[in-house]
C-alpha cells in the first residue's frame, strides 16, 4: 500500500494534492465545472464529510496540499476530523477553502470560529432588494439571489487575489453573513456586501438588529497564516454551482427606468483567481538567493565588513506558477531592505533589475557591532517575504588608519625638534666650561 | 658555642657571617616562595586545573585568542559573540598585561620543550607571581626599614588570605599579577626617591606601565606617588632627589601608559589623574623657586616664594574645575564617587552597587583575611611615624589609604594586605629584635635608666621575660599560619564553577551543573545562538559555551544590562516582545531551590528589577516585587507581577513537582529561602489536591534542558506562532440572541 502510494506521489510528483470533502455524491455533479478546474490543477481526492476514513493530518503530517470544504450543513465530520484538526492542517501549511451556506452547520461555524470568522445564525440569508433575481423572487421577499456590481464591493482589487480587473459583477445566492473580528488581524475580505444588503430570516418581519448590515457583512474572506498557509471563507456555495455559473445574467427591475434590465456575472473568472491565490498559486514569492559583497570587485569579502565600507546587496524573487519556481513577474515591484542593529541603519528599496532580480548598494554605517541584513515585507495578496541574515561590523584595524596626518605635522616637528634641541643643550652642558670661577678669583 | 669563638672578632668571620646570611635569606625567600605557590594549590588538589569563577574565563577566552591569532589579531579583536549585537572590541577595552604575560609564558616554556597547556599555564600563573610578590614585598620592606622585617613581611604576603583570595590557582585574574606589579612598584619608587637617581626613576615608570597595562589599580598608584611628594613638600624634606625622581617617573611613566589602548588618553583627561599632575606642576614651581632662592638669597624670597606658590596652587585647581566642568577633563567615575560616599552607588548607579566585592567591608572579613595582622597593624604605622624618614612617609601614606579603601570595598581588601603585611612585618621584627637576641638591650635604653648596670637576677627574669614573650609570639604566628591555611583550604579555594557538597559520611559530592549545561549549549544549540542570562554568566557561557550573550561581566553598558533586567522582570508577554528585539534564542536562568545554592538568580533578581528600574522608571516598579509588608518572597503571598516575571517562571517551571524525596514535606520546598514556593502547577499528589493562584505555564518559551541539581535551567525562545494575529473565539461561550 506504502509502495504503492509511493509510486503513485512520483508519477504525479508535479501536481499538488487536493482534498475535496462533499455533503453528498450529487454534488459532484452540480458543482462540475468548479470541480473540473480543480482536477486539472490537482491530484484530487474526493471524500464524504461524515466520511469514516476521512483523515487531514496524519503522524503531524498533512496528507494534502490543500483541502477544499464544500460542506456546508455538516454537524460534524467523520474519520478523525474535528476543529483543530483544520487548525494543525493550516499551522502545517496546507490550504484551505470553506464553503458555508445559510444553512451553515455546527462544524463549519466553529471552523470560522477557530479561524475568527464570525457566522450569523442558521437559516438566515444575506438579501438585498436591490438587484435581485426578478425572475425567481419577484413575488415572495426571499431577495437571496442578488447581483453585487463589483465597482462596489470588490476589495481595492489585490491583483494576485482577484486577478485583473474587468469584472462586471458577481451572483450571490443563499449566503449566509459572515463577520471579521476587528482585532484579528491576519484577516482580510476579499468581497464584501454593498450597503444595500443585510442578514436575517428571509419572509420574516425584522424584529431586533441583525447581526450584520450593508458593508459589515463579508462575503469572500481570505486568510494567510505566518507560515503563508492560505485559508479562503466562502459564505456561498451554491453561487459556484454549475446552474449560476452558467447564468450569464441576471434579469432584475429597474427602479429608476422602470423596466427589466440585465447584469452580468464574472463568478467563473472570480472562482478561477480566488482559488488560484488560495491554493498559492498566485501571489507566491520566495527569495531564491540573497548575497551581499563589497562592491570592491578586487576584494570580494562577504563574512565581515569594516565600517564604512561599500557593500552590495543582491536578491533574487521567485514567484510559484504552476509548480514551478520562475523569476517573479512585473506584479512584483520593489523590494525593501533593513540594515538593523537594534534600529534600522539603513532603509532603502532595492533597485529592480528586471527577471526578478533586485540590488542595492550602500555604505556601511559608521557604527560597529552585529547587523542584521532584513528584508520583511507584506503585501496583501503576496506571500510573507522574510529573510535575516546576520553580519558582523568591525571596527578597522589598527593599520587601516593613516599612518601620517597632515595636520600632526608640527607635533611631528615639535617632537623631532626638541630631541635635537636636548641633545644640543647637554652637549653645550656637558662640554662647556664656565668661565666665571676664574672671574671671580680675579 | 664557645667563649673564644664569640670573643674573636675579625674580618674573615664578619664575611662568613654576611655570607651565612645571604644564604640564608636566599633559603627562606626561596622556601617562602615555594610555600606560597603550594598553600594556592587547594583547589586543583581538591576539583582539577580548571579557570575559576567569572572574570578569569573571559581572561583565559582573551588568552587563547592571543596565543592562536598572535598579538595583532588579539589587538583588533572584535569580539562579536558579546553583548550581541553591540560587540565589544576587546583589544581597546582590556588591561592586555595579564594576557600578555601567560601568553609569553606559554611560549617560552614552549619554546624550551616543554608542551604546556595555555589553561594550565593561566591556571598556575597566579600562584606563580605571588612569589615574585613575596619577593618584591621582601625588597619594599627591606629598603625602608630592616633585612628582617622583610622577609617577615614576605611570609606574611605570601600566606595572608586577603592576597590568597585573588591569587589562588585558576583565578586567573588581573590581580593576581597586579600586586606583583603594585609592590615593584612601590620598591622601585622608594628606590629612586631615595637615591634620585634617574636610572631607577625610570624603572620604576616601566614596572608602572606594566602595572597599568594588567590592572585598573593603577590609578592607586598615580595618586599615591603624588600624594607622597605632596606631604614631603609640606613637612618641608622635598629635595632635589625627590624632584628627579618624581618628574621622571611621571613623564616616563604617563606616556607608557598612554600607550595601552584601554588606557589611551585618559591620564590627561580624567580628574583621577589630575592629582599627579597637579603635583608635577607644582613640583616645577617648586624647583624653579629653590633655583631663585639659590641665585638671589633667602630673605628676599621667602615671602615671595609663598605667595607665588599659593597663587599657582589656586590657579592650578581653578583650571582643572573649569576644564572639569567646561567638560574637557572627564568628572571622577561614579567607582570613583562610592569610594568616597559608600551610599552613593546605591542610589545611583546600582550595576556598582549589585556586585558582592563592591559592597562595603565588615570588620569580621579584616579579621578573616588578615588574622593577627590587621591587630599589630596600627603598631607598626606608630613605629613608622615615629622613627619616620622621607621614605617610611609614604608607608604611613600607603597604610592610611589603604586601611580607607579597604573599609568601603571589600575588593580594595586586595591592596590593604601588602601594607598590612609590611607593617606588621616592621612589628614582629623589631619584637624580636627586642627579645630574642641574648645580647644586652641595646646601650641607649640602658642610660636611660637611673640605676646602674642590672644585676645578675635582673638580668636573669628578664631572660625569662624575653623567652616568654618570644614563645607567645611564635605562638601567635603559629596561629596565624594555621588560620590562613585553614581560610585558604575552606574560603578560598572553591572553583564556583564547580561546586561540592559534603555528605554525611565526610565524602565529598560533586556538583558540575554548570559545565554541564554550558555543553548542552555548546553541542545542542546552533553556533550563532543568542543566549540571554544575567550579565554575572556571560563571560562563563561565552568561554564555556562559545554563544553569542546579550550581557556579560563587562558592565560597560548599563542601558542593554537594564533590558536585560526588564526582560527578566516583566511577563512572559513583555520579555517576549523584548527577546524578539534582541534576538534572543535561549534564557539561561540559575536556581538553587532544589540544592540550596544561595548565588542564584532569583536571589540577584531584585538587583534586576533596581537596574531595570534605572532606566525604565515607568514600567518596572521595585515596589512591585514585594508583598505588602514589604518582604522579598517567594511564597503565596509574592505579588502578582513577581509570580508572574520571566524570572519567576524560568526558575520555578515545574518545581511544583519536586518533592526532595521527603514523604511529609511540601512540593516544591525552596531549599535556598526555605520556604514552599507560591506558584505551581496543577498537581494531583496523595488524596488532595494542591492547587495554587494560578497555574505556571509557559506560553513563549519552553524548557529546552535542566542540570541535574536544576542549577542551571536553559529555556528555548519559541518562533512566533504561525497564527499569531488569529482571534480563536470560543464558539461555546457565545451566545445567540434568539
Amino acid at each position: 500500500m506504502i509502495i504503492h502510494s509511493l509510486l503513485f506521489a512520483a508519477a504525479f510528483a508535479a501536481k499538488a494534492k487536493m482534498l475535496v470533502v462533499l455533503e453528498n455524491e450529487r454534488q459532484k455533479n452540480e458543482y462540475a465545472t468548479v470541480l473540473n478546474q480543480l482536477n486539472e490543477k490537482f491530484e484530487t481526492y474526493y471524500k464524504l464529510a461524515d466520511d469514516a476514513d476521512l483523515h487531514l493530518v496524519k503522524y503531524g503530517k498533512n496528507l494534502y496540499q490543500n483541502a477544499i470544504i464544500m460542506a456546508p450543513s455538516t454537524e460534524e465530520f467523520g474519520g478523525d476530523v474535528k476543529t483543530k484538526t483544520f487548525v494543525d492542517f493550516t499551522q502545517n501549511g496546507g490550504n484551505l477553502m470553506v464553503f458555508a451556506s445559510s444553512n451553515i452547520g455546527d462544524a463549519i461555524r466553529e471552523l470560522g470560529a477557530e479561524f475568527g470568522i464570525e457566522y450569523d445564525e442558521t437559516g438566515t440569508k444575506v438579501m438585498s432588494h436591490q438587484l435581485y433575481d426578478f425572475e425567481r423572487d419577484a413575488l415572495n421577499h426571499d431577495h437571496s439571489r442578488f447581483q453585487l456590481k463589483a465597482s462596489e464591493s470588490f476589495l481595492g482589487g489585490s491583483q494576485p487575489i482577484v486577478g485583473p480587473a474587468g469584472y462586471a459583477g458577481l451572483l450571490i445566492d443563499n449566503a449566509v453573513a459572515m463577520k471579521i473580528d476587528k482585532k484579528n488581524t491576519l484577516a482580510f475580505p476579499i468581497v464584501k456586501c454593498n450597503s444595500y444588503c443585510y442578514s436575517w430570516f428571509p419572509n420574516e418581519p425584522i424584529t431586533e438588529y441583525p447581526m450584520a448590515v450593508g458593508r459589515d457583512i463579508t462575503l469572500v474572506a481570505g486568510i494567510q497564516l505566518r507560515n503563508n498557509a492560505r485559508i479562503a471563507f466562502f459564505s456561498s456555495m451554491s453561487m459556484f454551482s454549475n446552474k449560476l455559473i452558467r447564468q450569464k445574467f441576471i434579469t432584475y427591475w429597474n427602479n429608476d427606468k422602470n423596466e427589466h434590465a440585465r447584469e452580468q456575472n464574472s463568478v467563473n473568472k472570480f472562482s478561477m483567481h480566488v482559488f488560484g491565490w488560495a491554493t498559492n498559486n498566485s501571489g507566491t514569492f520566495r527569495i531564491a538567493v540573497f548575497k551581499h559583497n563589497l562592491v570592491d570587485k578586487e576584494n570580494q569579502r562577504n563574512d565581515f565588513y569594516y565600517i564604512n565600507e561599500e557593500i552590495e546587496v543582491t536578491a533574487i524573487v521567485q514567484e510559484h506558477v504552476e509548480d514551478n519556481w520562475e523569476p517573479a513577474s512585473l506584479l512584483f515591484e520593489n523590494l525593501w531592505l533593513d540594515f538593523h542593529r537594534l534600529d534600522p541603519f539603513v532603509r532603502m528599496q532595492f533597485e529592480n533589475q528586471g527577471g526578478g532580480k533586485f540590488t542595492a548598494k550602500f555604505k556601511v554605517p559608521d557604527t560597529y557591532g552585529v547587523f542584521n541584513f532584513i528584508v520583511w515585507q507584506t503585501k496583501l495578496g503576496h506571500t510573507y517575504l522574510e529573510h535575516k541574515e546576520q553580519i558582523t561590523v568591525r571596527p578597522p584595524r589598527h593599520d587601516m588608519y593613516e599612518r601620517f596626518i597632515a595636520s600632526a605635522y608640527p607635533y611631528y616637528f615639535s617632537s623631532f625638534s626638541m630631541m635635537l634641541g636636548v641633545t644640543l643643550m647637554s652637549f653645550a652642558i656637558l662640554y662647556h666650561r664656565d668661565v666665571s670661577p676664574a672671574k671671580k678669583n680675579n | 658555642m664557645s667563649n673564644p669563638a664569640t670573643q674573636i672578632v675579625d674580618l674573615k668571620s664578619q664575611a662568613s657571617v654576611k655570607a651565612i646570611k645571604t644564604l640564608l635569606t636566599i633559603i627562606i625567600l626561596t622556601s617562602i616562595c615555594i610555600l606560597g605557590f603550594s598553600s594556592r594549590l587547594f583547589a586543583v588538589i581538591r576539583f582539577e586545573s580548571i579557570i575559576h569563577e567569572f572574570d578569569p574565563w573571559f581572561n583565559f577566552r582573551a588568552t587563547k585568542r592571543l596565543t592562536e591569532h598572535g598579538f595583532y589579531e588579539f589587538l583588533n579583536w572584535f569580539d562579536e559573540r558579546a553583548w550581541y549585537p553591540l560587540g565589544r572590541i576587546v583589544g581597546g577595552t582590556v588591561y592586555p598585561g595579564l594576557m600578555l604575560t601567560a601568553g609569553l609564558m606559554h611560549s617560552l616554556s614552549n619554546f624550551l620543550g616543554f608542551s604546556v597547556l595555555i589553561k594550565d599555564v593561566c591556571v598556575f600563573t597566579a600562584p606563580l607571581f605571588s612569589g615574585l610578590t613575596a619577593l618584591s614585598t621582601y625588597l619594599l620592606t627591606k629598603e625602608l626599614w630592616s633585612e628582617g622585617a622583610g622577609l617577615f613581611s614576605a611570609a606574611f604576603i605570601s600566606i595572608a588570605p586577603g592576597y590568597i583570595s585573588r591569587s589562588v590557582a585558576g583565578s586567573y585574574d588581573n590581580e593576581g599579577i597586579a600586586i606583583f606589579a603594585l609592590q615593584f612598584t612601590y620598591f622601585l619608587w622608594i628606590k629612586a626617591m631615595k637615591s634620585g637617581s634617574i636610572m631607577w626613576a625610570t624603572f620604576c615608570a616601566l614596572s608602572y606601565f606594566y602595572m597599568v597595562s594588567a590592572w585598573g589599580g593603577y590609578v592607586y598608584i598615580i595618586n599615591i606617588i603624588p600624594l607622597h611628594i605632596f606631604v614631603l613638600i609640606l613637612i618641608g624634606r622635598f629635595n632635589l632627589r625627590h624632584y628627579t625622581a618624581y618628574t621622571t617617573f611621571y613623564t616616563i611613566g604617563q606616556l607608557c601608559a598612554m600607550n595601552i589602548p584601554f588606557v589611551g588618553f585618559q591620564p590627561i583627561r580624567t580628574s583621577e589623574h589630575m592629582a599627579s599632575f597637579g603635583v608635577f606642576g607644582f613640583v616645577q614651581v617648586i624647583a624653579f623657586f629653590g633655583y631663585l632662592k639659590h641665585n638671589l638669597g633667602q630673605q628676599k624670597m621667602k615671602r615671595l616664594f609663598w605667595i607665588f606658590s599659593l597663587l599657582v596652587f589656586a590657579l592650578g585647581l581653578a583650571a582643572i574645575i573649569f576644564l572639569t566642568a567646561s567638560g574637557i577633563v572627564a568628572p571622577w567615575s561614579g567607582r570613583f564617587y562610592s569610594l568616597w560616599d559608600t551610599g552613593y552607588a546605591r542610589i545611583h548607579i546600582p550595576i556598582i552597587s549589585s556586585v558582592s566585592e563592591h559592597q562595603p567591608t565588615t570588620w569580621t572579613s579584616f579579621f578573616f583575611d588578615l588574622h593577627v595582622l590587621v591587630a599589630v597593624f596600627p603598631a607598626g604605622l606608630w613605629l613608622c611615624v615615629q622613627q619616620y624618614d622621607d621614605a617610611r612617609v609614604f608607608l604611613i601614606i600607603y597604610g592610611v589609604f589603604s586601611a580607607y579603601f579597604a573599609g568601603v570595598m571589600v575588593r580594595l581588601m586586595l591592596t590593604l594586605t601588602p601594607i598590612v603585611c609590611i607593617l606588621a612585618a616592621i612589628v614582629f621584627s623589631e619584637l624580636f629584635n627586642r627579645y630574642v637576641s641574648s645580647s644586652p638591650p641595646p646601650a641607649e635604653s640602658e642610660e636611660d635608666e637611673s640605676s646602674p648596670n642590672p644585676t645578675e637576677e635582673e638580668l636573669a627574669v628578664a631572660n625569662q621575660l624575653r623567652s616568654i614573650v618570644c614563645i607567645l609570639l611564635v605562638m601567635i604566628l603559629f596561629m596565624f599560619g594555621t588560620h590562613c591555611t585553614w581560610v585558604t583550604s575552606n574560603a578560598y579555594s572553591s572553583p564556583s564553577v564547580v561546586l561540592s557538597t559534603q555528605n554525611r559520611d565526610g565524602s565529598r559530592n560533586i556538583l558540575d551543573d554548570f559545565r554541564e549545561a554550558y555543553y548542552w549549549l555548546r553541542t545542542n544549540t546552533p553556533d550563532d545562538a543568542r543566549v540571554m542570562s544575567w550579565w554575572d554568566y556571560g563571560y562563563q557561557i561565552a568561554g564555556m559555551a562559545d554563544r553569542s550573550t546579550l550581557v556579560d561581566n563587562n558592565t560597560w553598558n548599563n542601558t542593554h544590562i537594564a533590558m536585560v533586567g526588564k526582560a527578566m522582570a516583566s511577563n512572559e508577554d513583555k520579555a517576549y516582545e523584548i527577546m524578539q528585539e534582541l534576538n534572543v534564542d535561549y534564557v539561561l536562568v540559575i536556581f538553587g531551590g532544589v540544592i540550596g545554592y544561595s548565588g542564584d538568580d532569583i536571589n540577584k533578581f531584585l538587583w534586576m528589577v533596581r537596574i531595570a528600574e534605572g532606566e525604565h522608571p515607568d514600567e518596572i516598579k521595585e515596589s512591585n516585587y514585594f508583598t505588602p509588608q514589604g518582604e522579598y518572597k517567594v511564597d503565596s503571598t509574592a505579588p502578582k507581577t513577581f509570580t508572574e516575571s520571566l524570572m519567576y517562571k524560568t526558575s520555578f517551571y515545574r518545581f511544583g513537582e519536586v518533592d526532595h524525596g521527603d514523604i511529609n514535606g511540601p512540593h516544591g520546598f525552596d531549599r535556598t529561602r526555605n520556604t514552599e514556593i507560591g506558584v505551581k502547577d496543577i498537581k494531583v499528589r496523595g488524596f488532595y489536591l494542591l492547587i495554587s493562584h494560578t497555574i505556571s505555564k509557559l506560553k513563549h518559551i519552553e524548557e529546552a534542558f535542566t542540570t541535574e541539581n536544576w542549577l542551571v535551567r536553559i529555556y528555548k525562545v519559541k518562533p512566533r506562532k504561525n497564527s499569531d494575529g488569529l482571534i480563536f473565539q470560543n464558539i461555546k461561550s457565545k451566545k445567540f440572541k434568539r
